[in-house]
């Protein structure tokens, strides 16, 4: 049997919700950026499906689009934990507290 | 005419290129300057005309024009406070510039894009720069914070985009928002349309900081430089505001139509949340977040409307909304250099302190609060009319016309917390005179200025959004009234 | 998800990543899938990395126990369920049963076509964006030493 478009789409929501369960779940910020890229690239998956079973190649443009926005996103995200981490030594989302009234 | 709107971002970012190497606040005014002259000749030149352009992917129309001169404007006054708080920032002030002037070239895009695709990428380089504006305080752990927690919702938000974006190519085969119109029928019917749409406006929910994903919003507006707040308060929450009217009127009007229970509801949380937070903050800055996200329920609750006459209230009241808060922020800025603070006890005896000031800021509050003769009194006029008006047809609008008066109320009161402590807070704690410098006090005259005018004369604004909303939504009318249900 | 040491899922995404860059390549869209190899794979994977070893320092390897209450795995579980039933549910979906497939020598010319012609602005856009990023990071993470000194 061959492949169709709703496995695809199917594993692109598993990813998705893989992906939102480390983002939600886990208190790292290093796996919560994993699981972000997680999300960002079961995004892809289905639009590249969507693409190629409709035979219209604007959802690969799409994807480039994304992928270059997810890479310029985790340069600056790490950036910031690496920022982060010189001035309180953690990389703990419950370490976050400065902000709390 | 597209050559012109192309030369208006090029200008923009001819800006940056000329002010990059150099690194002084003479910049800052430079900037302001170039953005100004932007903004006077460039709408100036394409003032009648309204079309698309690149393949569809970019629309100019009286509702894109209105959203670049609100862009712009808050762009020139953001720069002119930067230029006031430079001292706060410390190293990298022309990057601060430059990353200004980015973000609001991304809300110029935005307030055009007519595809998903284009939104998305505006939105991204709107929201990838405020990452690093929210963070540019380096020495102070609570700006670092304020960008972490950014960060994390702000790519959630976007990988929600990205699925709902998906679905919604997969579903309808294209990704313009025109074509979607002309299909929707067809689409209403398909359940995955509608998961996107539901995922896209998610991803939308966080940049206007409305109820269920409203999380980052105290904690970011908190911890990030002043300028960058105010830019992100108006800014980003604006942009989300214009893709949201095309996104929902432009694209699904009829979706929208049966969607607007959900939104109503949505607006009285994001409301009364918002306005029940605000009551007890010290924080200043903490104070305007919660009050953000009320503000939120106030526009989203002209959304709900899903008429004509909601629009054009959002879009007054967004009028409003920025020149009310550009003058609280360039306040802040100005008390900070001093302070370095935004704790309410700060502004303890401000009113003896800097009597111009105090004065400013009280009327910028009670425009917020929506003192009558102010501009924020209007704007929440015309949002409670036409909440009335479409109370006519469904009964479930008087209810939230009646929680929104209450949002109102409660707001009169936490605002005015703040005017008490100016007056009335007891002594200074110390009894200089706060010094204000020419560019906060151009930026200062120009918010009070419109705060003042739409307050007085509002017929030129609202002649404006009329003209803005008449683009997108005549259909959304026409298809929602005879229904009724 | 539930690793606990962070190298070890580290790796884990960039396995995932390539699977996800085979897929593509399945699915005749070479160019993302080269791109998806060159930029997850090579670039983010090893920034991923790097991070790791730059903030581990203090951490005990098995770090704390990572998962929080419930709701997470809930409200996720919730979303998985949401969504694949749409997707099994939907009529439409299985209407669409492929077009014969595409030319593949033409694929990667037409998307570069469509990206210097009709996606000429998002583009742009995109080069304005990675310049922010960039000048942001550094400001980010380099600034620090000048402030120390």
């Amino acid at each position: 049997m061959t492949p169709g478009l709703n496995h695809y789409l199917v594993v692109s929501g598993l990813l998705f919700s893989l992906g939102l369960l480390g983002v939600l779940g886990r208190r790292n910020l290093l796996i919560i950026y994993m699981g972000l890229e997680l999300m960002l690239n079961a995004g892809n998956l289905a639009l590249v499906s969507f693409s190629r079973f409709n035979g219209n190649l604007n959802g690969q443009v799409m994807v480039f689009f994304t992928i270059t926005v997810a890479a310029a996103e985790v340069a600056v995200g790490l950036a910031l934990i690496v920022a982060l981490y010189r001035k309180r030594q953690t990389a703990h989302v419950e370490d976050l507290t400065t902000l709390k009234f | 005419m597209e050559l012109a709107v192309g030369l208006l971002g090029l200008a923009v970012l001819l800006a940056d290129l000329w002010i990059a190497p150099a690194s002084r606040r003479i910049l800052g005014w430079g900037a302001a300057a170039v953005l100004t002259c932007v903004l006077v000749f460039g709408l100036g030149s394409l003032a009648p005309q309204s079309g698309m352009g690149f393949s569809g992917l970019y629309v100019v129309d009286p509702l894109a024009r209105f959203f670049k001169a609100f862009f712009l404007l808050s762009g020139v006054v953001v720069l002119l406070m930067t230029v006031e708080y430079a001292d706060q920032l410390a190293v990298g002030l022309s990057e601060f510039f430059a990353l200004t002037l980015f973000a609001v070239t991304g809300m110029l895009f935005a307030a055009s894009a007519n595809d998903l695709t284009m939104m998305f990428v505006s939105l991204e380089l709107i929201t990838v720069t405020f990452y690093v504006l929210n963070s540019f305080q380096r020495g102070k752990l609570a700006s670092i914070e304020a960008g972490v927690k950014y960060l994390i919702l702000g790519a959630l938000a976007s990988a929600f985009m990205v699925f709902g974006i998906a679905l919604i190519f997969g579903s309808a085969n294209t990704t313009q928002f025109s074509e979607l119109a002309l299909r929707q029928r067809e689409l209403s019917g398909s359940r995955i349309f509608l998961t996107g749409l539901t995922l896209v406006l998610v991803g939308l929910g966080f940049k206007i900081a409305a109820f269920p994903f409203h999380g980052w919003a105290p904690d970011v507006y908190q911890g990030s430089p002043a300028p960058a707040t105010a830019l992100l308060a108006i800014g980003s929450k604006a942009a989300g505001f214009v893709l949201l009217l095309r996104l929902l009127f432009g694209a699904v009007p009829e979706i929208t139509a049966e969607w607007h229970r959900l939104l109503g509801a949505l607006a009285v949380l994001s409301l009364l949340y918002g306005s029940l937070c605000a009551i007890p903050q010290r924080s200043v800055k903490r104070l305007m977040g919660y009050s953000s996200i009320a503000n939120a329920g106030y526009l989203l609750l002209g959304v709900a409307v899903v008429s004509p006459a909601g629009s054009v209230a959002v879009l007054y009241y967004l009028g409003a909304y920025c020149f009310a808060v550009l003058a609280v922020f360039t306040v802040l800025c100005v008390m900070m250099n001093s302070s370095d603070t935004d704790d309410m006890a700060d502004f303890a005896g401000l009113g003896m302190r800097s009597p111009v000031l105090a004065g400013v800021m009280t009327l910028a509050l009670a425009s917020l609060a929506g003192v009558p003769p102010l501009a924020g009194f209007i704007g929440k006029f015309l949002i409670l009319r036409a909440v009335i008006a479409a109370g006519a047809t469904h009964p479930g609008y008087y209810g939230l016309a009646a929680v929104a008066v209450i949002g109102a109320v409660i707001s009169l009161y936490y605002y005015f917390g703040i005017v008490r402590m100016m007056y009335w807070g007891g002594e200074p704690l110390e009894r200089l005179a706060i010094s204000v410098t020419p560019g906060a006090g151009i930026a200062l005259l120009l918010c009070v200025a419109g705060i003042v005018y739409l307050g007085i004369a509002p017929n030129g604004l609202l002649q404006l959004s009329a003209d803005a909303v008449a683009g997108i939504q005549p259909a959304a009318a026409s298809a929602f009234k005879p229904t009724g249900h | 998800m539930s690793l606990r040491n962070l190298v070890h899922s580290a790796l884990c995404l960039a396995v995932s990543l390539v699977g996800l860059a085979l897929i593509y390549l399945g699915l005749d869209a070479e160019f993302i899938g080269w791109i998806q190899i060159l930029v997850y794979v090579g670039a983010v994977s090893i920034l991923i990395v790097f991070a790791i070893l730059l903030t581990r320092g203090t951490e005990a390897p098995a770090g704390r126990i990572t998962f929080a209450p419930w709701s997470g795995l809930i409200i996720a579980g919730a979303v998985f369920a949401t969504l694949a039933w749409t997707v099994i549910k939907s009529k439409a979906l299985t209407e669409i049963t492929g077009n014969p497939s595409l030319d593949v020598s033409f694929v990667v010319k037409n998307i570069g076509g469509k990206l210097v012609a009709e996606y000429v602005l998002p583009l742009q856009v995109m080069g304005l964006l990675l310049t922010a990023a960039l000048i942001g990071a550094v400001i980010i993470a380099l600034h620090e030493r000048k402030g120390l000194k």
